[in-house]
């Protein structure tokens, strides 16, 4: 008797422990009582109707996840609010679901069917109220809060709601380069896939009272708002910055100029981590704008050696500065010189490479659809290009095996060029005009709002609003 | 043998206690609720992640901080806990806030897997970010200090904006700017 006190001691708390993770019975029987259930076999080609979860307590199987991710979803249903513009604030998201969703396939093969490139849950247009569920992929997805995210995106697509691509963002660089629908929707406001899903996720984070959830719920808010939407938050757009020979920096976003701060005409404009720099050389400051007129001291190791290493005549004869995020270098153009340092390590000598041309500025085609994108090139003052290598060991080379730099045949007659969104390019040319490239007609016009001024420097994409200098 | 009986026939009490209790079946909807995925109003206990935690708050890597073998929901608590223990935590936040992304597969897809997870990775980073700026408000100077090195490691274009949003606050004597942001963004679109 006393060993079987023992052993029911032992064993009990296990087998209560791993039961409280199983689905109950009544969440099983909410999916099967409002939803019609298929899964897909292989062996027959066909959907055959499922009634019933095998095991409640198969915390991977994927009608145990949509059945929790339904319940939680029910749960919303109270804090509806009309007068909201997120469609699933307005219903419940419970109640949004099942609008518009009354059939979920689970598709047990991927490859098959929709359940490709990692698909979690697609919809299929031809198909009214039905969702499908890729098995595999959805058992890799372990949040109750993510798994219903995914189902209110999808049920939004079934109202015709697709996608665009992004203008902005590592997703804008990705939809540039795929050629699928799109990562992105315009707006919040247009209550897309994307739109419903933040709206069902601020719905959690006004109403929940789980710390957790709410930082969640708060973060994913965040993400949705400045990777999801190409209509940004807090009026934010995406833009250049430009340099005038007057000093002036300003922001453009595409119709309209801001003023940001004035720097010396002579400095030079870097475009350095996603912010405009200005490294003056007479001054021997580097000042970074962060959202405020007020510039902040921002020096780096060539700044802070510059007027030790190079003389007084180097320093007069520099002809542009390069710290952008697409090497794994930085360099300084000297009038018969140029000299690159490694931005991994302060440890690697510098090197100089002599130069045959004359050297106007740097000039950087990150992104650029017009000319060869991601190269880094010196213009001369005859407008012909010269580039440099792509990378600090095929500089290293380079300068080892003293190679001139590889003359590029074309002169597209620019000395700065930046790409902005998908695809708009922006050329500022010798005359410095700054002038915006139409695809379409394969024509440059001038950007009106720069008229008469004279821009040395573009640098891009930069992301500004007034709002962030004043909250 | 007496003690024995004793002992046995209070070990059964605590049994039939805890079987009326409801533990050793299914919970109840709303017990549900509590065990594993709390509902809006309902209070809920943030469960400690134990020793496995604290041995990983040792290593430089987010993986360490909130180790990516756990499920997200794990995860999200061993960084509110984190979060919650303030400036002592400062090191661990700043970790995780710079720690490089995992590569994912299929991010050109928006709704596969990979894009999904790689979202979870950004918001955990946003979380951590958003605690750094919280703590300038009380501490600028070493917040500054600590950020600015967040900064120059993080790489991730979205962070990045973040990022500079909270150290502009810094330098304008705002501190705890990036959170007023974020607050911003959700009342705009309340407000819509």
């Amino acid at each position: 008797m006393r060993y079987l006190v023992f052993l029911l001691l032992i064993v009990f708390p296990f087998m209560a422990f791993s039961q409280q993770n199983c689905l109950p019975q009544n969440q099983a029987d909410f999916l099967f009582n409002n939803f019609r259930i298929n899964q897909w076999s292989a062996a027959t080609s066909s959907y055959n109707p499922v009634n019933s979860i095998a095991n409640l307590c198969d915390s991977q199987a994927p009608l145990v996840r949509v059945a929790r991710a339904l319940h939680f979803m029910e749960g919303l249903n109270g804090s509806q609010n009309p007068k909201s513009i997120s469609v699933v604030s307005q219903e419940g998201a419970g109640n949004f679901f099942k609008k518009r969703i009354a059939v979920i396939d689970i598709e047990t093969t991927l490859g098959v069917h929709g359940c490709v490139s990692g698909t979690v849950a697609y919809v299929s247009p031809n198909e009214h109220n039905e969702m499908h569920i890729c098995a595999p992929n959805l058992s890799l997805y372990d949040s109750d809060l993510m798994t219903s995210y995914v189902l209110i995106h999808e049920a939004r697509h079934t109202e015709g709601y697709s996608h665009v691509h992004c203008t902005h963002g590592a997703y804008g660089a990705y939809d540039r380069i795929t050629p699928g629908a799109g990562s992105c929707d315009d707006s919040f406001e247009n209550q897309g896939s994307y739109g419903v899903g933040a709206g069902f996720m601020a719905d959690i984070y006004s109403s929940t009272q789980d710390p957790v959830l709410k930082q969640e719920a708060r973060s994913n808010l965040v993400t949705d708002f400045i990777e999801r939407f190409n209509k940004l938050p807090l009026n934010i757009h995406q833009g250049l910055a430009a340099h005038s020979e007057t000093g002036e920096v300003s922001f453009f976003d595409g119709s309209t100029k801001n003023t940001l701060f004035m720097a010396n005409p002579r400095a030079f404009l870097v475009y350095r981590l996603d912010i405009p720099v200005v490294f003056d050389a007479a001054a021997n400051t580097v000042k970074s704008y962060y959202y405020s007129t007020q510039l902040q001291d921002t020096p780096g190791p060539y700044a802070m050696r510059f007027t030790q290493k190079f003389s007084a005549a180097e320093r007069d004869s520099l002809k542009d500065v390069y710290s952008g995020n697409l090497h794994n270098f930085r360099c300084l153009l000297f009038d018969t010189k140029v000299v690159c340092r490694s931005s991994n390590s302060d440890t690697e000598p510098e090197l100089e490479i002599p130069l045959t041309i004359k050297p106007v500025q740097f000039l950087l085609t990150e992104n650029s659809v017009l000319v060869d994108s991601g190269l880094l090139m010196i213009v001369a003052e005859d407008g012909s290009l010269a580039e440099l290598p792509s990378s600090w060991s095929d500089l290293k080379l380079s300068v080892l095996l003293k190679d001139d730099l590889a003359r590029f045949n074309k002169n597209y007659g620019l000395k700065s060029l930046v790409t902005i969104g998908d695809g708009l390019e922006y050329g500022v040319d010798f005359n410095g005009n700054l002038s915006s490239f139409d695809p379409n007609s394969k024509s440059w016009s001038a950007v009106k709002p720069y008229s008469g001024q004279k821009i040395k420097r573009v640098v891009a994409p930069f992301f500004w609003s007034k709002v962030l200098e004043n909250l | 043998m007496k003690n024995w009986t004793v002992f046995g026939i209070g070990a059964i009490v605590i049994l039939v206690v805890i079987i009326v209790a409801g533990v050793g079946k299914n919970p109840s909807p709303a017990k549900s609720h509590a065990l594993y995925r709390p509902l809006p109003n309902h209070t809920v206990v943030v469960a400690s992640s134990g020793s496995a935690q604290k041995q990983a708050l040792v290593a430089p890597r987010i993986e360490n901080q909130i180790p990516r073998q756990q499920d997200l929901d794990q995860r999200q608590k061993a960084l509110y806990e984190i979060t919650q223990k303030g400036f002592s935590k400062r090191t661990e936040l700043s970790q995780i806030a710079m720690s490089p992304l995992p590569k994912f597969e299929n991010l050109d897809n928006p709704h596969s897997i990979g894009s999904y997870k790689h979202r979870e990775e950004i918001n955990l980073r946003i979380t951590a970010l958003e605690a750094l700026d919280k703590l300038a408000i009380e501490h600028p100077q070493e917040m500054r200090r600590i950020i600015e090195e967040v900064a120059a490691k993080q790489q991730e274009p979205t962070l990045r904006l973040l990022i500079h949003i909270s150290l502009d606050g810094i330098y304008t004597h705002r501190p705890g700017k990036l959170s007023r942001a974020i607050d911003a963004m959700i009342a705009e679109k309340e407000n819509s």
